[in-house]
């Protein structure tokens, strides 16, 4: 059998694989192909050997497809569950917690632990994401909260002007080392998203995280432009909705489930498309009175769509498996 | 699949920890590895050998890493854990056990036929 037709056939054989998986180990494979090619101590008669070392496709495929059971279920609900009802579990967490308070993000008490109960909700979501990806080899869970902690953590420490020596955090001995900590933790896990997507290498990836980074940005901007006076009648995103849901949480349960259940990169992109837009959407039609609020609001959009392009024009996804 | 086999397969996580115990290999360098070491005996095809390596590096055993190398090829190799060492370590010697107590009634029953 020829080396393409064992790689097709070994490819037709991986049908529950996503297209990164196919491709490392189609890459994995064509390479062991390559190595008997040119090792001198493999003989003269190495094609006839070769096949016979290599086993058939059908039983490597079917071997490894009873390896790999990869429970996507389980990625999606840990990642569309909490993101919807992330809000409301902790509003009623505070409510149980402290004596009854209608808004209870609107007290000091309710802003700071609010923020730090979602810190400690998103830390153990991320800490799932991350037994998924040692057992199942699912990746999507571990990376979306874990971005999705950076930013909170970032966010808290921004508005509460961790890194100015005014900050009410930063009277005391006991706050000043809170800040050293919060900034550690967002160094150390900045390090840590940085290792796990060199090793995957996968822009698609790459946008996943970086779509919340520039969303935070986008907000960190109106946020700064509230405190400067700008919005003098408020800041009012429009309520879109279909069939009572509000559009966020339908393209959040839409996004995850093409992003994670489609074996089509296209799929993919798209999915991460329905990700990025809604938000920006909804911000550059209240921020656009201020222009350089709705250049920001854009990124989110533009990178997907730029990546989207770049690898189906540049890096068409089938160079992947055959480089 | 005869006894053997199964007692063949039963052995490939061992035979491949003990190979990567030397250093960090790919999978056609293990298979080789393996070959020579036994001159031919323990000779495995890849999709046998694959799997298997799949199925250690989720459990842990193994660790895998892509590395670049000339001609915009990469190549994945594969490096013991520290609980593959210790998975290497009990391992061995409930091999040795095993073969020690084998051997141990085999040759009684021999020294016995003999008389």
């Amino acid at each position: 059998m020829k080396d393409e037709d064992y790689l097709e056939q070994l490819r037709s054989k991986l049908s529950g694989f996503s297209d990164v998986e196919k491709s490392e180990i189609l890459e994995e494979i064509a390479n062991h192909i390559h190595e008997a090619q040119i090792d001198p101590k493999f003989g003269e008669d190495n094609q006839e050997k070769l096949s016979a070392e290599m086993g058939s496709p059908d039983d490597l495929g079917k071997r490894l497809s009873s390896i790999y059971h990869p429970k996507r279920w389980l990625e999606y609900i840990l990642i569309v569950i909490p993101a919807l009802f992330l809000s409301q579990i902790l509003s009623a967490l505070i409510a149980l917690t402290f004596p009854y308070n209608s808004a209870p993000t609107a007290d000091t008490l309710g802003v700071y632990l609010g923020i730090r109960l979602t810190i400690i909700a998103q830390l153990v979501f991320a800490i799932l994401g991350f037994k998924l990806y040692k057992q199942q080899r699912l990746i999507t869970g571990h990376l979306f909260w874990l971005g999705s902690m950076w930013l909170t953590i970032f966010s808290m420490c921004f508005r509460e002007k961790r890194w100015f020596p005014s900050s009410q955090f930063n009277q005391s001995i006991i706050g000043i080392a809170g800040s050293i900590f919060w900034s550690l933790v967002l160094v150390g896990i900045l390090a840590w998203l940085t290792k796990v997507l060199w090793t995957l290498k996968d822009p698609q990836y790459f946008v996943l995280v970086a779509i919340p980074f520039f969303t935070t940005l986008g907000n960190l901007s109106i946020f700064q432009k509230i405190l400067e006076g700008g919005f003098a009648n408020g800041y009012h995103l429009p309520t879109w909705q279909v069939a009572r849901f509000g559009l966020h949480q339908l393209a959040c349960a839409l996004w995850a489930a093409m992003f994670i259940f489609s074996k089509n990169r296209s799929v993919h992109w798209l999915g991460l498309l329905v990700y990025a837009a809604p938000l920006p959407l909804m911000n550059l039609v209240s921020s656009s009175q201020y222009p350089y609020l709705m250049a920001i609001w854009s990124i989110p959009i533009l990178i997907v769509a730029f990546s989207w392009l770049y690898e189906t024009i540049a890096k068409p996804s089938e160079t992947r498996i055959y480089r | 699949m005869t006894n053997l086999q199964q007692l063949r397969k039963g052995s490939t996580p061992l035979l491949i920890l003990s190979i990567l115990n030397e250093g960090p290999q790919h999978g056609y360098g293990i298979m080789r590895a393996m070959e020579q070491r036994s001159e031919g005996y323990f000779s495995m095809t890849a999709a046998l050998l694959y799997p298997a390596l799949h199925q250690m590096e989720l459990d842990g055993l193994v660790s895998a890493e892509w590395q670049n190398t000339i001609g915009n090829r990469r190549k994945k190799i594969y490096s013991i854990t520290p609980k593959g060492k210790e998975y290497l370590m009990k391992d061995n010697l409930e091999w040795h056990r095993f073969f020690d107590y084998l051997f141990g009634i085999i040759d009684q029953q021999g020294i016995k036929r003999a008389q």
